[in-house]
């Protein structure tokens, strides 16, 4: 029931931001922030690029607005971040490698950032999952805990069947399982 | 730990959540770029024939160079690729003129195989033949066994190759006991399979047995042999 009030509040802000409304930026900030910084973070797999990816969705979702269709708001944001993480991650092959060995380095956002991400979290979970699945693994997982979307609706975002997507993640939980029952036998 | 308790953990963590102090700088940049400017600076004319003069070389160079490069890439490029599942499995990779550019032993059953094999260049029919006799004589095709031959489906001359190496695997077969299966794989199907470590073909059945029986997963059955998997199929649909 959540996730449908969720959906529609996002088309409501998309609409009001097609007419030209900057404040309705805010609230959808607020109602998606967080689920397509998911997203990039599956992606980017850091802080640094994923905080970029998100900073650059929403110039995207600004620019290209009059190309929203008044509905599945939630879809067009995830295709939108799910582009232009490709994009970057494309960019980013091209380039040469950067020399990360400044103790202090700022994203383009003008935040500083350190290495590894700030794990506020005591389980470590997602660190923890990051080092035992594979990307693909990694996205189904978030997209469906983190995200609550149905594996048909993540099969439709990152492409794919339903069944695959189900087993993927069947697969996935398997292998943090074994790996967080292992760690915590050894403590 | 159950599933439930893991999904908890995943959705109680705050690992993956953007910094507080984003928001406002995100929201700065993105308002900033709504009015864009629309004024333009108008282009200096030029006479077609200048154009036409400066382009026309250019263009002839590059239809050259197009065409060389696409002879040259046409015979070594992978177009498409057909599976020959037993339980050895093997991926021969074809040129567009259906020739081989490329073999991969998809199992260990199928490594001892391809150790002493060169199929480079040879037709696809040809290849086949090689590849079903290979399995004859190590025993792989005695009794019941099944072969399964695919294609991929989202090739335009895939359907037909697929009816000639039917045609040609049922042949070579002659009056032996093991049944000639064919089928097409789609992309997704691709993928999933190399993702799961196996043949595209083998994972099509194994699909077909889980879509019967939602219980049973790609690990458990991707070591079964084809007819273990086809006997399986065929008592899940009693």
């Amino acid at each position: 029931m959540t996730r449908f009030i969720e959906k529609s509040k996002v088309d409501e802000y998309l609409a009001r931001l097609r007419q030209g409304e900057t404040s309705a930026l805010d609230g959808l900030y607020g109602e998606t922030s967080k689920k397509l910084y998911a997203l990039c973070y599956t992606y980017m797999r850091n802080q640094y690029d994923s905080e970029d990816a998100l900073s650059e969705t929403y110039v995207r979702v600004v620019k290209s607005i009059e190309s929203y269709k008044g509905e599945n708001g939630f879809n067009w944001l995830y295709t939108i971040a799910k582009n232009i993480c490709l994009n970057m991650l494309r960019d980013k092959k091209r380039q040469a490698p950067t020399d990360f060995d400044n103790e202090e380095t700022v994203n383009t956002l003008g935040l500083s950032y350190s290495d590894e991400p700030k794990c506020s979290d005591e389980s470590g979970i997602i660190a923890l999952s990051q080092q035992v699945l594979s990307e693909k693994e990694l996205r189904i997982v978030v997209l469906h805990t983190i995200n609550e979307l149905k594996f048909k609706e993540i099969a439709q975002i990152i492409g794919g069947i339903e069944a695959t997507v189900r087993w993927c993640y069947n697969n996935a939980i398997k292998k943090v399982k074994k790996e967080y029952e292992r760690r915590m036998g050894n403590d | 730990m159950t599933d439930k308790e893991l999904e908890l953990m995943y959705k109680s963590s705050k690992e993956l959540e953007p910094r507080k102090e984003l928001k406002k700088k995100i929201l700065a940049l993105a308002i900033d770029t709504q009015s864009p400017s629309k004024t333009t600076v108008a282009e200096p004319k030029t006479s077609v024939y200048k154009r036409l003069k400066l382009w026309v070389p250019i263009a002839a160079c590059l239809v050259l160079a197009i065409i060389i490069g696409a002879a040259w890439g046409l015979n070594s490029e992978n177009y498409q690729t057909v599976y020959i599942d037993v339980n050895p499995s093997v991926a021969i990779q074809l040129n567009r003129f259906d020739n081989v550019s490329g073999v991969e032993a998809l199992n260990k059953d199928a490594q001892g195989l391809l150790a002493d094999m060169d199929l480079v260049g040879l037709t696809a029919e040809e290849a086949l033949c090689k590849v079903i006799e290979a399995f004859d004589k190590k025993g792989y095709l005695d009794g019941e066994a099944e072969l399964y031959i695919s294609t991929e489906k989202n090739k335009d001359t895939s359907g037909e190759l697929l009816e000639r190496l039917k045609k040609r695997a049922e042949e070579t077969k002659g009056n032996k006991g093991y049944t000639v299966n064919t089928c097409r794989v789609t992309e997704e199907e691709r993928e999933s399979a190399k993702d799961a470590g196996i043949s595209a073909g083998k994972y099509h059945v194994i699909s077909q047995i889980i879509e019967l029986d939602s219980t049973y997963t790609v690990e458990e059955l991707k070591d079964m042999s084809m007819s273990e998997l086809k006997k399986l199929q065929k008592e899940l649909r009693k």
